[in-house]
């Protein structure tokens, strides 16, 4: 019997063993093969190849195996640093802290002096030393590196509104929150129904992390970029950070949503409704406004473009009376998140390679555009254009993942932002490109543009104040795990969570009395000041070494 | 035949206890579990002096039993109906239908849930308002004393079916020669349920619930975590959230390891206080 049981043992080892160390350092046909942990749902990079994916792995004899999220990404980032078991990449995105904390990734800046001359030029001095973590090193390299000229067409967030409202009354100027709140109200009691369904006036969404629509407001409606975590200012030229979430201005801003909320015009829905709900409404037609960042409601605003009934929404800036809008951030790298590589990669050096054959200028031209000639051509100054045949080719939003792969080896992989420009001025992403955002607009759209007399949406908005480069944007900055600023801000988020939605329902009269509880439970939790100081010393450092 | 499943269970059940020194130290990954600091209590004392935990443990335990007693009523319930049912079609269909939810996942349950209780088109909303009921639309997963009854009875709509499989197969157990006696003897339907079914399964029945107080603070956790929003928190949080939101995604693992031991051992008290009070009462036990 104990035999028995002795053997199975055995060979239960032994086999959970052989399998946890399979498969890897596989060399296919003579070529190394790096292991990709990519924390994003990407659809697995297509079988059969793709043209710019071909010619990087001919280029560099590297094979990048990915693997993509599945599931979710905090879970799985657990269960990595659980098992110790890594593969030779990884990007947790904005649970990247943790392969640091967790001692599961190795410094980069000496592989990076000794075999990255071009991702030294890519990113520059400035960005990797803004990368170097307290302790000197630096772990990861992220992608959307800002370069060259800066081309915004979009803006980053606004007070979004459907087009058919600022059609109704003439496609007016609006600067405030009430301006904007008026506009919708006047629209809702003309019509009352759309489609034979209630008119909602105006959504939010509270639904998990993307709850920020409603917890950034008291610092956009002050006139600040997404710093998402406290408002910066500059007083006697320091920038100081500043919580806002019980701030006059919250008082004020959520004051304005409950009285929103009493006149009917704030959808209910919104405090229980989760993100497919969210988008489902917004899709409808029904909804007038809603405030959101513009990469949250792409999906959105594609159906409701190609739809062509002046459903869609343009973002506009509104700010409380007596504060100046400052909807846009600088252009600013990712400082939370990238590539790193991990503990249990053999072969740093040709990881190091291959990120410096992608920094390349010539292959981020390829990843933006493609390849000359088939995917775009150049007019006689040198710029790039594309041709009707090629501009609908590259429509279909899955073309430059099936087709040309330039999407596998942008949106995770070290490489330039969507607005930077390369040295020759042409902007990286073909969208922002300005004569092809023109080229790719709605008909539709053109008439708003041309109404406000604009060429591009961001010129509703004012241009960002590049004064903030030197620390900007402060959500990247990321709490040591279990540190006690980290359980003090779950604490005031959790209180957050309660009574945002109770100050906005509150009823006629009794919205101070709820204002006071939330300040109430608020002053309940112990020091939560340390939240405020991380943030500053962050900004102070960040500052310090941008200032060298 | 035992063997592999009583392998199973060491390697599953029995050494992961190991991982419980955790609780006395403040674990940090990729570091051995014995080169780790020892901090004693002090993860305890920070659990128990947390105002939440109090709250987490009534909203735990309330719900457990609000779960607890309507999921075995009804599993009862079900199973008398589904046994005296005299067309095996329906008596099929019927067990069918109940039990398909049980396999459905709680993603996909919970947003079923989210758009029936939907204010503006679920159809719970409409039909009140139909029958003039309720004038406006209530937001149901808004109010905070409504949460216990959603997670209560969407607990029935999903496990009931399933749960009274295993009265039915009991009911079955009971010698048909019994009910035909009770027949000559003139008793009644109810009769019958009465004095035949409801006590042929009263052992299966103190089993099952010796097993499920055993389970008292496992609430459940992608139910009330899929369901919940910021307006019901103070109802809707349990201690499988708790742990996750202040012990793992924290990575402070050695808290929630501690939370971890609360659990099992107050688990483990109500399991054998359970069975000492149905030998007391002269019933079947399980230990």
């Amino acid at each position: 019997m104990k035999r028995q049981l002795l053997v199975f043992l055995m060979v239960t080892l032994s086999f959970s063993l052989a399998f946890a160390n399979g498969a890897k350092e596989e060399k296919a046909g003579g070529m190394k093969t790096i292991s990709f942990f990519m924390g994003h749902p990407l659809e697995d990079y297509p079988a059969e190849g793709t043209t710019v994916g071909n010619y990087i792995e001919e280029q560099t004899g590297v094979k990048a195996d990915f693997e993509f999220l599945v599931g979710e990404l905090e879970q799985k980032v657990g269960i990595m640093i659980a098992s110790g078991e890594y593969p030779d990449v990884v990007n947790g995105r904005n649970y990247h802290q943790k392969f640091i904390d967790a001692g599961a990734v190795i410094p980069l800046e000496d592989l990076i002096e000794e075999h990255g001359p071009n991702i030294k030029k890519m990113y520059g001095d400035t960005i990797l030393k803004l990368l170097r973590k307290d302790d000197g090193h630096i772990y990861f390299l992220p992608a959307f590196v800002p370069s060259g000229k800066i081309s915004k067409t979009t803006p980053d967030q606004g007070f979004f509104i459907q087009k058919k409202v600022l059609k109704e009354f003439g496609y007016p100027g609006i600067e405030t929150v009430d301006d904007y709140f008026d506009l919708i109200s006047k629209y809702a009691a003309k019509y009352p129904e759309v489609n034979g369904k209630s008119t909602i006036g105006f959504t939010s969404l509270f639904y998990s992390w993307r709850n920020y629509t409603v917890m950034n407001m008291p610092s956009v409606v002050t006139g600040h970029p997404n710093d998402g975590s406290g408002n910066v200012d500059l007083v006697n030229g320091k920038w100081v950070v500043s919580q806002y979430y019980d701030s006059p201005a919250a008082k004020e801003i959520y004051a304005k949503y409950n009285e929103v909320y009493n006149d009917g015009l704030f959808d209910p829905e919104s405090f229980v409704a989760d993100y497919d709900q969210y988008q489902a409404k917004l899709t409808s037609g029904r909804v007038l406004g809603f405030f959101d960042q513009t990469w949250s409601v792409d999906n959105v605003q594609q159906i409701l473009k190609q739809e062509d009934k002046d459903n869609w929404y343009v973002a506009l800036p509104a700010v409380l009376d007596g504060y100046t809008e400052e909807c846009n951030g600088p252009a600013s790298p990712q400082l939370d998140a990238g590539v790193s590589i991990t503990v249990s990669c053999k072969d740093p050096v040709a990881v190091i390679e291959y990120f410096d054959f992608l920094c390349r200028e010539e292959t981020q031209k390829r990843i933006g555009w493609g390849f000359e000639g088939t995917d775009y051509l150049v007019d006689g100054d040198g710029m790039f254009y594309r041709n009707e045949e090629q501009r609908a080719r590259f429509m279909d939003p899955d073309y430059t993942k099936k087709v040309t792969g330039g999407y596998y080896f942008n949106y995770m992989m070290p490489g330039l932002g969507s607005n930077s420009s390369f040295s020759d001025g042409n902007v990286f992403d073909p969208r922002n490109q300005p004569s092809e955002f023109y080229a790719r607009l709605y008909d539709s759209e053109k008439e708003v543009l041309d109404a406000y007399h604009i060429q591009t949406w961001n010129e509703l908005f004012r241009a960002p104040n590049n004064d903030r480069a030197v620390y900007y944007p402060l959500w990247t900055g990321k709490m040591n795990t279990g540190s006690a600023e980290e359980i003090a801000s779950q604490k005031i988020k959790d209180v957050r969570d309660k009574y945002t939605p109770l100050l906005i329902m509150a009823d006629k009269g009794s919205y101070d009395a709820v204002w006071n509880e939330y300040l109430d439970e608020l002053n309940k939790i112990k020091d939560r000041d340390v939240v405020n100081d991380f943030y500053q010393k962050l900004v102070d450092s960040r500052v310090s070494v941008l200032a060298k | 035949m035992a063997l592999p499943f009583v392998i199973h269970l060491i390697i599953f059940r029995y050494i992961p206890i190991v991982g419980w020194v955790m609780a006395f130290q403040d674990y940090k990954p990729a570091r051995g579990l014995f080169a780790q600091k020892w901090v004693g209590f002090e993860q305890f004392r920070i659990l128990f002096s947390d105002l939440a935990f109090y709250r987490i443990l009534r909203n735990t335990l309330a719900m457990a039993a609000i779960k607890l007693v309507l999921g075995t009523v009804f599993s009862i319930l079900v199973a008398v109906l589904v046994n005296e049912t005299r067309s095996k079609f329906a008596r099929r269909s019927v067990q069918t239908i109940s039990y398909l939810p049980h396999f459905v996942s709680w993603v996909v349950a919970a947003n079923i849930f989210l758009n029936v209780l939907s204010p503006d088109s679920g159809i719970l909303n409409n039909i009140l308002m139909a029958f003039g009921i309720i004038k406006e639309p209530v937001l149901w997963l808004g109010v905070p004393e409504y949460f216990w009854h959603i997670i209560g009875w969407s607990h029935v709509w999903k496990e009931c079916g399933f749960g009274a499989i295993i009265y039915l197969s009991a009911m079955t157990a009971i010698d048909p020669q019994i009910y035909e006696a009770a027949d000559i003897d003139g008793a009644r339907r109810l009769q019958r349920i009465r004095y035949i079914t409801l006590p042929g399964i009263k052992a299966t029945f103190i089993i099952l619930l010796i097993m499920n107080i055993g389970h008292l603070l496992d609430a459940g956790f992608e139910q009330q975590y899929l369901l919940q929003n910021g307006l019901v928190q103070d109802y809707s949080e349990v201690f499988t959230i708790y742990i996750m939101k202040y012990g793992l995604k924290m990575m402070r693992y050695s808290y929630a390891a501690a939370a971890g031991i609360f659990k099992s051992v107050v688990s483990i008290i109500l399991i054998f206080s359970a069975n000492r009070l149905a030998a007391r009462l002269g019933e079947e036990t399980l230990v």
